[in-house]
């Protein structure tokens, strides 16, 4: 039952990263912590992982568009490596509920950009 | 009312039926014309009549009968005629005011609203007034100096020429100069304007058009319809419009462009994507247009594909680690890319606007779950 309720949650948050240019990672991670009951930092890495393939699609999409520019991607890409390592070493100290704070004023961040982008 | 002791009793009481007939006539104008036309007027009239029915012996009907047929106008009959009950009586008289009274009367007020708004439109924009037309020309714009940034000129090619028709016709009087308002709009100003400006303004026009050339490039590749119109009035999108034209000339210092600015944007884009577990568009994009001069749909073109990599770092550094759960990763991640497909299709078709500020509701009770629990 739950597999059915996480793979149409997946679904639906492909639809709305599709829909309004938001990351699908913004819903994977509420998915899985508060539906499949991960730990707030096991979602936010399961939720990094299951955001390759989604990212790949927009990709794609987008480079059929001549939208990407792959040069610069490349170089932003190689060097979020250093950003990530500090990011999964400061996300692995910090407790989960400071995560999950953490993370609830991401989304309203983003909420507010949305309902700003609806103005326009 | 004048001495009438020295006239004749027909001629006094001739007197006496016309003097009452235009009072009775004033009053049903003024009253029709507070009204609008209304009908109602006519009980007024008939208590009117009523009262000065001692005075005067008056047949069936009206006295205005006793007026020569030369005086009435010829469409008095044509146009909104009202008739008038008498003193309970069936036979009704017909009793029409005048045309352009009615106009004036349930006109003015209408012509009123109606010209306020043209001429409020008008006057916010018009700095040129010709006959019945106004050359629109953003007053904030007239003074700007020619060499300024394209943006600018832009909006003024856009802008300029438009011409705006202020509809000032008086439908019921075609021949009468209309209200107070329409002459203001019609005659103010056309000292103002020399005979070749107009002309000088449309070279310019073509001129500007040329320079833009057919470049608004949206004919000559897909357009991202959502994206196109959500960041439509933004800052960052108007930017982005002239970035269009600019990408070409790079106006966008060169020193910016270069890899320290990627680099700078890729720790921070990999920092952010660890620490919250999303892909880090929200801060790629935005950080993009603002230091690389990326156009918003470029930038978030660019950010997908970095953030894939990114979120393959992140991905492998929390395996590392022990903290990726595979299973759900695989059973979160593909229905979602399907779902991405479904949404990009969608996105075309749907009007988004209140799906967006559901989503937007949901993203902020799901901050309230998480944050309280």
């Amino acid at each position: 039952m739950t597999l059915v309720l996480v793979v149409f949650l997946g679904f639906a948050a492909g639809v709305l990263s599709g829909m309004f240019g938001v990351g699908g990672g913004i819903l994977f991670v509420p998915t899985l912590s508060l539906v499949v009951g991960l730990t707030h930092l096991e979602a936010q890495a399961t939720s990094l992982a299951a955001i390759i393939p989604v990212v790949a699609v927009g990709a794609w999409r987008q480079d059929r568009y001549g939208h990407v520019r792959w040069r610069a991607a490349l170089a932003i890409g190689l060097a979020s490596a250093i950003g990530v390592v500090g990011g999964v070493v400061l996300a692995d100290r910090l407790s989960d509920e400071t995560l999950r704070r953490l993370f609830a004023g991401l989304l309203v961040v983003i909420a507010a950009r949305l309902a700003w982008s609806i103005r326009h | 009312m004048p001495a009438l002791y020295p006239l004749k009793t027909d001629e006094k009481r001739g007197k006496l039926r016309g003097a009452r007939d235009d009072e009775i006539r004033g009053r049903c104008e003024a009253w029709r014309g507070l009204l609008g036309g209304n009908s109602h007027a006519d009980d007024m009239l008939e208590a009117r009549v009523g009262q000065g029915r001692e005075g005067v012996q008056v047949g069936g009907v009206v006295p205005r009968v006793e007026r020569p047929p030369g005086a009435r106008r010829p469409d008095e009959r044509l146009h909104r005629g009202a008739f008038v009950g008498l003193h309970g009586r069936t036979n009704l008289e017909h009793f029409a005011a005048p045309a352009w009274n009615q106009a004036c009367g349930s006109g003015a007020t209408g012509d009123l609203l109606e010209l306020s708004a043209c001429f409020g439109l008008v006057a916010s924009l018009a700095e040129v007034v010709g006959e019945r037309q106004a050359l629109v020309l953003h007053p904030a714009l007239h003074g700007v100096p020619e060499r300024s940034d394209l943006r600018l000129e832009l909006m003024r090619a856009w802008i300029e020429l438009e011409a705006v028709v202020a509809d000032v016709r008086n439908p019921a009087e075609p021949h009468k100069p209309s209200g107070f308002l329409a002459a203001s709009t019609t005659h103010e100003g056309d000292e103002e304007i020399s005979a070749r400006q107009p002309f000088e303004l449309l070279f310019r026009r073509r001129r500007y058009l040329r320079e833009l050339g057919p470049g608004r490039d949206r004919g000559q590749c897909p357009v991202h319809v959502e994206d196109e119109r959500a960041s439509l009035g933004s800052f960052l999108e108007r930017r982005e419009q002239v970035g269009r034209h600019e990408r070409e000339n790079t106006t966008v210092p060169r020193a910016l462009r270069s890899r320290t600015v990627y680099i700078g944007i890729g720790v921070a884009a990999g920092f952010f994507s660890a620490l919250f577990g999303v892909g880090g568009g929200a801060i790629v994009v935005p950080l993009l247009v603002l230091f690389a001069g990326f156009a918003p749909m470029v930038a978030t073109g660019t950010s997908l594909a970095a953030i894939g990599i990114t979120a393959l770092f992140g991905m492998v550094a929390f395996g590392v680690l022990g903290e990726v759960s595979w299973a759900d990763a695989v059973v979160v991640g593909l229905p979602a890319m399907a779902g991405t497909l479904a949404g990009i299709w969608l996105q075309q078709r749907v009007a988004s606007r209140l799906l967006a500020g559901l989503f937007s509701v949901l993203l902020l009770a799901i901050a309230a779950r998480l944050f309280f629990e």
